[in-house]
Order: C-alpha cells, then sequence, then structure tokens
C-alpha cells in the first residue's frame, strides 16, 4: 500500500491523529533528503499555525546576544552601517522635501497638458502617495488610485452618455439609472468599459490594462490589431490586456487583492519583486532596480499595510533581510541582497 | 545594560505574514533549501544579521515545538537558546549540509527527547532499571517515535483530573512559583505542592509504561 504524502496528511500526524499505516508510509517517506527537509517546513508550518504559546522573539534574541556577547551586547548593533553599507533611513524631513519636489515635478509636466482639458472636463487627479474618493453627478462612486485622474465632461455627463476617462487605477461604484443609461470608462487606449450598473476595478496604466469586477456585468471593448473585439464580463473576473491590445480572462478568488489599494494594504500573491517594483513606480514614482536576475524573480506572498512606497519596502526588505539603496536624486531604488 | 532594544527592528504591522519563495518553491520540491537563500546571504555579509533572520523565522516555532515534549515554557526556551548558542559559538552555519531549518528542528528534537529521558531516568528505581534489558538498536531512528513521544506527553497531561491538570500548567508551563498558585486558586500551600507531586508523578509513570526501554537506551 503506498497512501500519498502530502501537506495534509502530515498535518494529522503532526496532530496525533495518523493511523499506524500512515506513520510507516511516514517513516519511509522521509529516508529520501528532499522529503525530509519538505518535512521540517512543514513541521513549521504547522508550528507557526499552532503556537502553544505567545513566544517573545526579542527577549529570545536578546538572551542570545547576551550569551554570545556578554556586557558589550549593547555595542553591537545588527544593522550596523559599516556592515550593510546598503541600508539607508531617511528622516523625515527628507522624506517630506522629496516628496514635494516630486510632486511639483508632476506638477510641471502634466500641468500644462490637462490645461487644454480643463475647459471641457472636470479632472480628478492623485499625486503619489494619495488615493481620493470622488461622488460623481449622478451618485456613482469612484476611488481613484494614487498617480492617477479621472476626466469627467463638465457638460452633458449624465444626459446623453456617462463616460469618463481614466488613467492610472480606480475602483467605480456605479449608480444604475432608471433609463438604464450606460456608464463608460475609457482608458484612452482603445479599451472601453461598458456598464450599467456594477462594481468594479480598473487599471490602466503604460504597462497593460488589468479589469476585476466585484459585482454586475460589464462589457470590455477593445481593439486587438486593426479586430475590434467585445468581452463580457461576470463577477469575480478578471481580464489583463498587454500593451499590444491581446486580453486574458481569469478567475478570481480574492477579490479583494485588486482592490485592497484602497485601504492601504498591499496583497501580494506569489509577486515577483520584480511585480512588486512595478507597483511602487505606478503608485508613488518609486523606479525599483533589481540588477539581480535571481533576486527579481523571488517571490513574496502576503498581505501588508502601509502608507507609502518607502514604508513598504522597508517592511519587506526588513522582514527578510534585504537591503536597499535609494539614489541621490530620490527617484530610484536599488534592491540587493 | 543590556540595550536589546538594539535588535529589534521596525515592528511589523499586526497580522502580516510573509514567506520568501523561490519561484518553484511552491510546488514544493528542488526549492526547498534554496528557500533559504536569502538567509545564508545574510551570513555571507555578517553572521550577526543571519543569526537574527534565522531568529525570526524559527525561533518561534522552535519553542512551540520543544514545550510540547517538556512541558515547560523555561526549559524549552532554555533548550532552543542553547542550540541557537552552539549554531553561533562553534560556527555550525558553515558546515551545515541540511537546510538551517532541518537542523535547527532536529537538534531541537533530540536536546527535547534527551531531557525527558533524563527526567525519567532520574525518578526510574534502579530494581526497573536493573530489569531493563538495553538494546541499543531501539535508539529512537524512527523519525515518527519523535512525534509519538511529544502526543503522549500531551496525552498525559490531558488525563490529568481538572484541578491537578490547571495547577500543572500554571506551574510547569506559566512558570509560577507554588506560592503564587495557592494564593490565586486560594488553596493552601501544602496542596498545591502535592497536586504537583502527584501530576509529576502521574505523567512519569504514563510515560514510563511506553518509553522507558526507549528513552534508556537512547541515553547510553
Amino acid at each position: 500500500m503506498k497512501s500519498v504524502i502530502n501537506r495534509t496528511l502530515i498535518f494529522t500526524y503532526f496532530s496525533g491523529r495518523a493511523t499506524a499505516l500512515q506513520k510507516r508510509s511516514i517513516e519511509e517517506w522521509v529516508t529520501n533528503t528532499s522529503n525530509l527537509e519538505q518535512f521540517y517546513i512543514w513541521l513549521q508550518e504547522w508550528e507557526l499555525e499552532n503556537l502553544q504559546y505567545e513566544v517573545d522573539i526579542d527577549t529570545g534574541t536578546a538572551r542570545h546576544w547576551q550569551r554570545m556577547y556578554g556586557q558589550e551586547a549593547s555595542d553591537i548593533t545588527v544593522a550596523e552601517p559599516e556592515s550593510l553599507p546598503g541600508k539607508n533611513r531617511f528622516s523625515f524631513l527628507r522624506r517630506v522635501n522629496w516628496l514635494v519636489a516630486a510632486s511639483v515635478l508632476v506638477s510641471i509636466c502634466t500641468g500644462s497638458w490637462f490645461f487644454r482639458d480643463n475647459i471641457r472636463y472636470q479632472v480628478y487627479k492623485t499625486d503619489f502617495n494619495e488615493t481620493r474618493r470622488l461622488e460623481l453627478s449622478d451618485g456613482s462612486k469612484v476611488v481613484l488610485n494614487s498617480n492617477s485622474s479621472l476626466r469627467v465632461p463638465r457638460f452633458g455627463f449624465g444626459k446623453e452618455t456617462r463616460k469618463v476617462l481614466l488613467q492610472g487605477e480606480a475602483d467605480f461604484d456605479i449608480v444604475h439609472t432608471p433609463s438604464h443609461q450606460k456608464f463608460i470608462v475609457s482608458t484612452g487606449k482603445d479599451v472601453n468599459i461598458v456598464v450599467l450598473g456594477t462594481q468594479f476595478n480598473v487599471y490602466a496604466r503604460p504597462r497593460g490594462t488589468k479589469v476585476m469586477l466585484s459585482d454586475g456585468k460589464v462589457q470590455l471593448r477593445y481593439q486587438e490589431g486593426k479586430e475590434k473585439k467585445m468581452l463580457t464580463m461576470t463577477p469575480g473576473d478578471y481580464v489583463t490586456m498587454d500593451v499590444y491590445g491581446h486580453a486574458n480572462l481569469q478567475k478570481t478568488n480574492n477579490p479583494q487583492k485588486f482592490t485592497s489599494w484602497k485601504s492601504h494594504r498591499f496583497i501580494f500573491e506569489q509577486a515577483t519583486l520584480q511585480e512588486v517594483g512595478h507597483l511602487l513606480e505606478d503608485n508613488f514614482g518609486l523606479k525599483v532596480l533589481i540588477p539581480d536576475t535571481t533576486l527579481a524573480q523571488l517571490t513574496v506572498s502576503g498581505s501588508f499595510t502601509a502608507l507609502n512606497g518607502e514604508e513598504l519596502l522597508e517592511i519587506l526588505t526588513d522582514d527578510s533581510g534585504l537591503n536597499y539603496e535609494k539614489s541621490p536624486d530620490g527617484k530610484s531604488i536599488t534592491l540587493s541582497f | 545594560m543590556e540595550k536589546a532594544g538594539n535588535f529589534n527592528r521596525t515592528e511589523i504591522p499586526e497580522g502580516v505574514s510573509m514567506r520568501i519563495f523561490e519561484e518553484d518553491g511552491g510546488r514544493n520540491r528542488g526549492g526547498n533549501l534554496d528557500s533559504e537563500i536569502l538567509i545564508r546571504k545574510a551570513f555571507e555579509s555578517s553572521v550577526n544579521q543571519g543569526i537574527e533572520l534565522l531568529f525570526k523565522y524559527y525561533y518561534r516555532p522552535l519553542c512551540s515545538h520543544a514545550v510540547r515534549y517538556v512541558s515547560s515554557k523555561e526549559v524549552a526556551e532554555d533548550i532552543v537558546s542553547d542550540i541557537f548558542f552552539k549554531f553561533h559559538s562553534e560556527q555550525i552555519f558553515r558546515e551545515v549540509k541540511t537546510s538551517f531549518r532541518a537542523y535547527l528542528f532536529t537538534s531541537v528534537r533530540h536536546r527535547a527527547f534527551d531531557y525527558v529521558s533524563m527526567e525519567l531516568k532520574r525518578t526510574a528505581s534502579m530494581q526497573v532499571a536493573e530489569c531493563v534489558a538495553i538494546k541499543p538498536e531501539q535508539q529512537p531512528d524512527q523519525i515518527t517515535q519523535y512525534e509519538d513521544l511529544y502526543q503522549d506527553v500531551e496525552n498525559a497531561v490531558n488525563s490529568l483530573p481538572f484541578k491537578r491538570r490547571r495547577i500543572f500548567i500554571m506551574h510547569r508551563f506559566e512558570g509560577k512559583k507554588h506560592l503564587e498558585i495557592a494564593e490565586e486558586l486560594n488553596l493552601s500551600l501544602r496542596t498545591v505542592e502535592a497536586q504537583m507531586f502527584q501530576a509529576t508523578h502521574q505523567i512519569r509513570a504514563l510515560i514510563r509504561d511506553k518509553w522507558f526501554v526507549l528513552l534508556l537506551a537512547f541515553m547510553q
């Protein structure tokens, strides 16, 4: 008899509910070294899920340094600047300066371009590191993510059509009108999202377009090459479109993942550091460089609360022992081991 | 003055969990060893930093694991502390062939096993000891014996009458003094002491029935 050794069986075994036969097959299974490694990975996971008591790591580490270095322990800092040249802690003041500089720059660059549209459109805009809640004249609610803009026509909105233009990322909660008037989100890249009344998240940035539908029904009208295409989405669907206009429809069972940014949460499921870097660039204007390709492919899972890019980066690097270094102009960050 | 604060990094917000995998780590094969790549890199740049990461990742599950055998928070933390001390001071991190995780867990399990058998031996009567023929081939070579042991300890503790179990846990697990327990439960000091004695005896008796031969052999 050969039973399949998996996480569930091993967890059953750890909690003392495995049969004699199952124990026998586990004994055989662990004679293989890589299985034995897996066994300890699961043991660690199981212990973390079933901690016998709240263990205090700080007391444990303090005791260890005391034992290792005795009285001098207080002079040793783990994150010694000499040993970790990359680690940079910024003073609050410098951070503020940098943000001011960044937002001024953004305003100068984009301001003139937007000016044209200002007459025709009411423009709602967010800076890096800013989200904004809006209510449109028809009662629809929009939450605008960082570094995004939403243009709503000053004239005629809600009369003939309800059409808005989005750059960046936003979450929509659209009111269904008695006249079944369509609401259209245009991303300006030959992609229009046509809806009646529904809740969905749109991401439209240079790297591609993503639409996630939480509730209701939407139609995605887009252009692939020369062809006009249409796709109907149902709740839980999400569509990613690459820069060539190729659409890919998938289901998600974790819709919160797409809208967690509304509450300053970042949820990653096996996201590579590269992808995390893109997120920082999109939302906080931080360019993240990862010279080491192995490192760029390491993945991160979990959910994090952070109010700004650097806070997120700090949590991530702190937990993993990575280093980050900010360029002198503060616009880019280099991640390294 | 001990300044533990130096070693504290920024607190991670509550409820945060993070794992870093190699790209193929999710498939649970092959990539296992490499999931410690960050710790190994940390060791390359600074030993202290590597040790700190080991604490971060493994200290909690290791203590939690040890306490299942020894049913005392204090003893469990002593065991884990000893292992980290040895690991660091003898520079074992330079020579381990397995993952650090496997090394640390195996060491904790051995040490905890040792501790239980010491306790039993200390209380075993000479008569019993003489009757037992020690067979070296009975050393715990099967991994499942480790799980069996802590599960038996757990069951033994659970089999104590309610009041006795409560006193036992307060003393062994929470590290409270007999007198404190007496005051808290409104009992006489004598009662607490008697209950503790009974509890220890009862547990040992239960463990000994099954484990004596093996644990004794293990000690040789």
